[in-house]
């Protein structure tokens, strides 16, 4: 990978945070699917980047297939933008999780500073010298992996933790092109499932807690009166 | 260790796949749902059965190994028992369902077409937990474990309720967050393993044990910390646990005794693919898994204690006692890796007969409020018995299930010198049979509550096919309490392949 390369892959892996950031930030659940879409077009452009800096064609595989996913997630039917136009907005939104997301970057960063050197381009593998020099790249990926985690812990809206999954994948998928851009075989399968399956599961579960109680927000269903935890299959509520 | 090609491996899994196909486009009825579901299982198990059979290893010789289409499939013995275990209850579940959600069918509380969807989800979820098993690709398994959590948890939202869904959406979110940090584990030993052999382009499982070697020591216990995390959750561990409470008391009864007796043995499984393998070359790991085991053992029962839902209390315990299996298989030794994986097999029976037991009286009576009832005995005296068996093998009494294996993580424990475990596992074990046997008492003995005599001519017996496997469990808890011997070749043979991996 050349210095050219390694700083574009830099930008673009800024912009596919920024972007990220936005998709939790926003309120309105379509404009949250739209910032999401461009943090997915930052990640196809970063895996094409990769495939022709590192010389590697199998990463047009995985560009290829993160493009499907850009379009199948937010477009198909019972995918974000289907879903955000049938469930409430996020009217309880935080900015929690990007606030602890800074200070996880400003950590990160000193931390690294302090035990290493923080580098465009390290020479031989990534992990080989990391007490001597750490990528920017492989730590914009995992700072990446990190958001998506604290999104996970620290949102409560459905839709939004449905995008944090998405997020914390991305940025495992971004690590792992840093680390081993040889090792293609059957993440990009994993990846389709992941959309396909789960994130979908997830988006209908969403919408069907939507529907029968108006919010999708995990706190205001668990504080609404009604059903009782455990009634399930029960003659009685309690 | 010696290989072969065997055709019969990939055979396994497309059964099911193919009664799924025929639950899911076939124009059938209940009944045919139901012949479709034993033909996709019952072969299934016996062709495990013969794996098993095959696989078992003679004293002294080389552990075998079978594989297929070029070694991406394989099994060892390991594969083979947890595929029959697989079969054992997802049969037994499958049966019990019979009854039981044709009875919520006509309640109300699953539509014709929910059932279906019941079945279909009950065998594709069979046959990846099949995949999981064989599968050799390390990161093909963890693609497969998350179909196989996909099933589940539309299974958990089968009535569609609002703790029902969110339990769901709760259980699918962790376990596939949990299956990222997996990922950054294997892409972690990948990295790493490029830059001795730059050819490389998969992990295979059975290599773990070589690679492992050839770590620095703090990117091994990053590795380790991430399949802990990945494992654990998927396993129920504490403190990955929060799903497990929610998932098991809103789902219907048959399918929490899929979770606890199998859906979390996948935790186990992958630990001992993974992180025990790690324990022999670093001693903090071992520590570290003691730890968590140990925490899970005391936490869970002491939350176990203070649930007044029955199905809520049984999910307490098994996180109580998935720390047994957990901490035997991390400890690494040859006696630890016997006794968690003996454990897991122990549970599995008892906790599985436990729910079904919960189911039984939630089929009679809709109760599950253990203040609500009181005096069923009387009037399931055949439920009742099965409850004892299933609370006193999981409370490891003598001629129980329960006793020999929890007492060889035990002695595991104490020929690792890890004295305060010895000591923990020694509270705990107390603590769950009075917690267990007190609530069984509160349940069928205890003097009979106005609800339970408010609703006295339902409560009666369970149909057959629900009696059926309760009746084999308790059987099998108790044959394997008084001989658990039965269990030594296969167990023996499952535990050497493991060692062999990491070349002892």
């Amino acid at each position: 990978m050349t210095a050219e390369g390694a700083l574009l892959v830099f930008v673009l892996s800024l912009s596919a945070i920024v972007f990220a950031v936005f998709a939790i930030e926003t309120r309105a659940l379509v404009k949250s699917t739209y910032w999401y879409v461009a943090h997915s077009c930052c990640l196809i452009l970063i895996y094409v980047t990769y495939a022709i800096y590192a010389n590697n064609p199998y990463l047009f595989i995985w560009a290829g297939l993160c493009g499907v996913n850009t379009w199948i997630l937010p477009f198909l039917v019972g995918g974000l933008r289907y879903t955000a136009k049938r469930i409430p907005s996020d009217d309880r939104a935080t900015r929690l999780p990007t606030a602890i997301f800074a200070v996880t970057v400003v950590a990160a960063t000193i931390a690294v500073r302090s035990y290493s050197r923080l580098t465009l381009v390290p020479p031989g593998s990534p992990l080989e010298h990391l007490d001597q020099e750490v990528s920017v790249n492989l730590l914009a990926g995992l700072l990446l992996f990190a958001y998506g985690i604290i999104v996970l812990l620290t949102q409560r809206h459905l839709f939004k933790l449905a995008i944090g999954l998405l997020v914390m994948t991305a940025g495992a998928h971004l690590t792992l092109v840093q680390m081993a851009p040889g090792f293609f075989t059957m993440v990009e399968i994993e990846v389709l499932t992941k959309v396909m399956g789960t994130v979908f599961a997830m988006l209908y579960a969403a919408r069907l807690l939507a529907e029968r109680f108006l919010t999708a927000d995990a706190s205001l269903l668990l504080a609404e009166p009604g059903e009782s935890p455990g009634s399930a299959g029960g003659r009685t509520a309690s | 260790m010696t290989t072969e090609t065997s055709l019969l491996l990939p055979l396994i899994p497309f059964i099911p796949l193919l009664a799924a196909l025929f639950v899911a486009l076939g124009e059938t009825d209940d009944a045919g749902r139901q012949v479709a579901f034993v033909f996709g299982t019952v072969p299934s198990l016996v062709l495990g059965g013969l794996l098993t059979v095959r696989l078992v290893t003679p004293r002294g010789g080389q552990p075998l190994i079978l594989t297929a289409w070029g070694g991406f499939l394989y099994a060892d013995v390991l594969s083979a028992l947890m595929i029959c275990c697989t079969y054992l209850v997802v049969a037994s579940v499958g049966i019990y369902s019979f009854a039981y959600i044709r009875h919520d069918v006509e309640r109300g509380l699953v539509t014709e077409s929910g059932s279906r969807l019941y079945y279909f989800l009950l065998l594709v979820f069979s046959a990846f937990m099949t995949w999981t098993m064989i599968v050799s690709h390390l990161f093909f398994m963890f693609l497969v474990i998350e179909i196989a959590t996909i099933a589940v948890s539309f299974l958990v939202a089968t009535y569609k309720t609002k703790y029902a869904l969110i339990a769901s959406f709760k259980y699918n979110l962790l376990v596939v967050m949990a299956m990222l940090f997996a990922v950054m584990g294997a892409v972690l030993i990948f990295a790493r393993m490029t830059t001795v052999d730059p050819t490389l382009s998969r992990i295979h499982v059975l290599e773990m044990g070589k690679l492992v070697t050839l770590l620095p020591v703090s990117l091994a216990l990053t590795i380790v910390a991430c399949f802990i995390c990945a494992f654990g959750t998927k396993g129920g561990l504490m403190p990955f646990h929060s799903w497990l409470p929610d998932a098991h008391s809103e789902a219907p009864a048959p399918i929490s005794a899929l979770l606890s007796g199998l859906v979390i043995v996948v935790g186990p499984f992958g630990f001992a693919r993974t992180v025990a393998l790690f324990s022999p070359h670093y001693t903090q790991v071992v520590v570290l898994v003691a730890l968590l085991g140990c925490a899970s053992i005391a936490v869970g029962i002491l939350m176990a204690i203070v649930q007044d839902d029955l199905k809520r209390l049984l999910a307490y315990s098994t996180i109580s006692q998935v720390g047994y299996v957990f901490a035997g298989i991390g400890l690494g030794t040859y006696l630890g890796i016997y006794g968690g994986l003996f454990h897991a097999v122990t549970h599995l029976l008892a906790k599985a007969l436990l729910f079904f037991c919960a189911g039984a009286i939630i089929y009679r009576l809709g109760i599950r409020r253990i203040s609500d009832l009181g005096g069923l005995s009387r009037k399931m005296p055949i439920t009742a018995a099965c409850f004892f068996v299933g609370c006193l093998s999981i409370g490891g009494l003598p001629f129980f299930a329960g006793f020999p294996s929890k007492y060889t993580v035990v002695l595991a424990f104490a020929q690792a010198r890890v004295w305060w475990a010895v000591a923990v596992t020694a509270f705990a074990g107390t603590l769950t049979l009075a917690a267990l046997v007190w609530a069984a008492h509160r349940v069928f003995w205890g003097e009979e509550s106005p609800r339970v005599a408010a609703l006295a001519p339902a409560a009666r017996e369970v149909p057959l096919v629900m009696m059926v496997p309760m009746i084999s469990l308790a059987a099998a808890v108790v044959l394997l309490g008084v001989w658990p011997q039965a269990l030594y070749p296969v167990l023996d043979s499952g535990v050497r392949s493991i060692l062999a991996l990491v070349g002892r």
